[in-house]
């Protein structure tokens, strides 16, 4: 009934042929015989492939973060960072004690000295030169004194020669004495002697 | 010391992408390697005349670039 009442028309044989072989051809190769197809199929596959590898590799790190994470145990880490918290906080203390020392110190040193203490006295007692038959002080003092010839070689006060230069193996003088005053380098240049 | 996952997987991941990069820039100077030797039993076979030299010029320079790849990896 409802096959009767539906319009239709009649189509030539060879038009659903070509129909069939269409839709055929288009099964096979469904973006076309274009060479934009060709690239496009090829396109789509290298990105499936590139897809597959970036999942692959995000796998991989997942599985090695789990197993480091399993490995690892958070509370031991947090015991020793407080463990190192507290040694970083003693630290500062003993610095801020040290620095607090210093001022106070620093305060005192800028107070006025107190006068030295007053010990016990000695008593002077000039002694008598006369008397004992020893010459004065004050004829000590006008008697000239001993010629440099005069003195003996070992004797005490005599001032040491300065420091002769070094003579090396070939009679150069290795180094200066340090009472030289040292002079300043020749330049050596192209034209110059 | 806290842990950080976001930069562990990125760092994670670049070291794997790097051995993946690796290992496909391996496959890629085998390949390269074969050729060379077709090439060569090609030219034994007279297949190839001897003064062309256009295929080996190329895969020289193919492995050139491979190399630097992997230098740069």
């Amino acid at each position: 009934m409802i096959a009767e009442e539906d319009e239709y028309e009649l189509l030539p044989r060879q038009e659903v042929e070509n129909l069939k072989k269409d839709i055929e051809r288009l099964k096979k190769n469904p973006l076309g015989d274009l060479k934009e197809g060709e690239t496009l199929l090829e396109s789509i596959n290298n990105l499936n492939t590139n897809i597959q590898r970036l999942i692959d590799i995000f796998a991989k790190a997942g599985a090695d973060l789990e197993g480091e994470y399993s490995e690892a145990s958070p509370v031991e880490d947090i015991k020793s960072i407080r463990g190192q918290n507290e040694q970083i906080a003693e630290g500062i203390l003993t610095v801020a004690d040290m620095l607090k020392e210093m001022k106070e110190g620093m305060s005192v040193s800028d107070q006025p000295m107190p006068s030295p203490r007053l010990g016990p006295r000695i008593p002077m007692i000039r002694p008598s030169f006369e008397s004992a038959g020893q010459p004065s002080p004050q004829s000590y003092m006008e008697t000239p004194f001993p010629e440099p010839g005069n003195l003996p070689d070992d004797f005490p006060g005599a001032i040491p020669p300065p420091p002769q230069p070094f003579i090396g193996v070939g009679g150069e003088q290795i180094g200066r004495t340090p009472f030289e005053a040292p002079m300043p380098e020749k330049r050596r240049g192209l034209f110059r002697k | 010391m806290l842990i950080n996952p976001v930069k562990d997987f990125i760092s994670k991941a670049s070291i794997h992408a790097k051995e993946d990069k690796l290992k496909q820039l391996n496959y890629m100077e085998a390949e390269l390697i074969m050729l060379e030797e077709d090439v060569i039993r090609l030219k034994m076979n007279g297949l190839i005349p001897d003064s062309m030299n256009y295929f080996q010029v190329q895969i020289n320079e193919l492995k050139r670039l491979v190399r630097k790849k992997k230098g740069a990896v």
